[in-house]
């Protein structure tokens, strides 16, 4: 067998390897030295490694608080905002207490981000409804101020078509009386006309003096 | 036999992590967000520490995994392993922090003594000896060194697969790669940590004696 790849080797150093594949290193193993020896140097180095041992921490820094107070306060600070539908359970058992803080942190943040999403969510349907309110309002206005408009107009074309008509009656009115007038003047001129010629032979007649 | 009656009983109706997220999921379940704390904060908050090599830090990294976990809830896929999807959520943070701390220039590898010190506190076991406590927590400190000085693409592997047992598959389903790319990072590792291991925890001789700060030197590489 060649030299076993470092993937092999680790492999069947963890004994991870099938034991077809593990069968053939161990007999590689028995006659090659330098794999041996690679082997022997990683035992030595997990033995080393097992110098770092890691105790439990401390119970001091890990004691556990209840959460009840956490969850009172994230739940009326769910109740300032409304957030109904923002479920908050958190009740009953205990979590370290550097880990409350940050996750109560962590909530505030997150309730804060859903009150300001919910808020600007409101506002945005709110303008939303004003606006559409507003369009309705200025249509309905311009609708009424063009009816209006029209019913003024229509009312000033009926005023000056009957300023017209009395116009053209009074026109004729006059037309008449000024025929009328020029009838009885032609006849006033007829009449004094004749009173002239009357006149005039009359005063072609000679006088007779009482003496002769 | 009753108590084996119990654990059977227990472990019948026990809810998977699976379940216990999709409950947090679908309805913010306090109690199912208290149990997947509970069953995985060891874990998680071990591979921030040893990812970063600083208990303080790693620990707030762990919980902010699990205040990430909660505000990434709805992003959960149901179809997918609760252990995985938690497992890259702490490992992308613990990126995050060592590409953050590289930018400021914060390794730590130089660490102050303080801090080297709240570390290895967590570390001392109370029934051994004073002595050989301290021994324990040189090599200890050692290994914490070696480790840090393992590229990011290492460390994870190893540390996942030595020190939280995860399978090569289930490794390679965290970090999103192939199988085998996982194993020959492993390998690698694994010849990296024996060169960088072998002189030195071999070599330390039992005894409060050695100062700590000798040792750093020599694994300064």
């Amino acid at each position: 067998m060649n030299h076993p790849t470092s993937e092999q080797l680790i492999s069947y150093f963890y004994d991870e390897a099938g034991p077809t594949e593990r069968a053939e290193l161990k007999t590689h193993l028995q006659t090659c030295q330098q794999c041996a020896r690679n082997l022997n140097a990683w035992r030595s180095a997990r033995t080393d490694l097992n110098a770092w041992k890691m105790m439990p921490k401390r119970a001091g820094s890990a004691a556990p608080l209840p959460v009840l107070r956490w969850a009172l306060a994230g739940a009326a600070m769910l109740l300032c905002f409304g957030l109904g539908g923002f479920a908050f359970s958190w009740n009953s058992r205990a979590l370290p207490a550097a880990l409350q803080a940050r996750l109560r942190t962590q909530m505030r943040a997150e309730a804060l981000q859903v009150a300001q999403a919910e808020t600007e969510r409101a506002r945005d349907s709110m303008a939303a409804a004003c606006e559409k309110r507003t369009r309705e309002f200025v249509m309905a206005f311009a609708k009424e101020s063009y009816a209006q408009q029209r019913k003024e107009i229509r009312a000033l074309y009926a005023a000056l078509d009957k300023i017209d008509s009395q116009r053209a009656a009074d026109y004729v009115a006059l037309k008449k009386e000024l025929d009328t007038l020029a009838v009885n003047a032609d006849a006033e001129l007829r009449s004094a006309e004749n009173g002239l010629i009357e006149l005039a032979t009359f005063t072609q007649t000679p006088a007779v003096s009482p003496q002769e | 036999m009753m108590g084996k009656l119990k654990e059977s009983l227990a472990a019948l109706f026990a809810v998977s992590d699976e379940q216990a997220m999709r409950r947090v999921q679908m309805h913010d379940d306090e109690r199912a967000f208290a149990h997947l704390v509970k069953k995985w904060q060891g874990p998680v908050r071990r591979l921030c520490i040893r990812m970063l090599g600083d208990e303080h830090r790693g620990e707030d990294l762990a919980q902010e995994s699990f205040a990430r976990v909660f505000a990434q809830r709805k992003h959960y896929r149901p179809d997918g392993k609760f252990g995985t999807w938690l497992w890259r959520i702490a490992l992308n943070l613990c990126y995050d922090e060592l590409r953050r701390r590289q930018r400021w220039k914060q390794v730590s590898l130089d660490s102050t003594d303080s801090e080297t010190l709240g570390l290895l506190e967590s570390f001392a076991e109370p029934q051994i000896a004073p002595d050989q406590a301290l021994v324990n927590q040189e090599r200890a400190e050692l290994v914490r060194r070696a480790l840090l000085s393992l590229p990011e693409i290492y460390r994870a592997v190893l540390v996942l697969r030595h020190y939280e047992n995860l399978k090569f598959r289930e490794i390679a389903a965290v970090l999103g790669l192939p199988e085998g790319t996982v194993k020959s990072r492993m390998a690698e590792a694994l010849t990296q940590m024996s060169q960088l291991l072998k002189p030195k925890v071999a070599a330390e001789p039992p005894g409060p004696q050695k100062n700590s700060n000798r040792m750093k030197e020599s694994l300064i590489v």
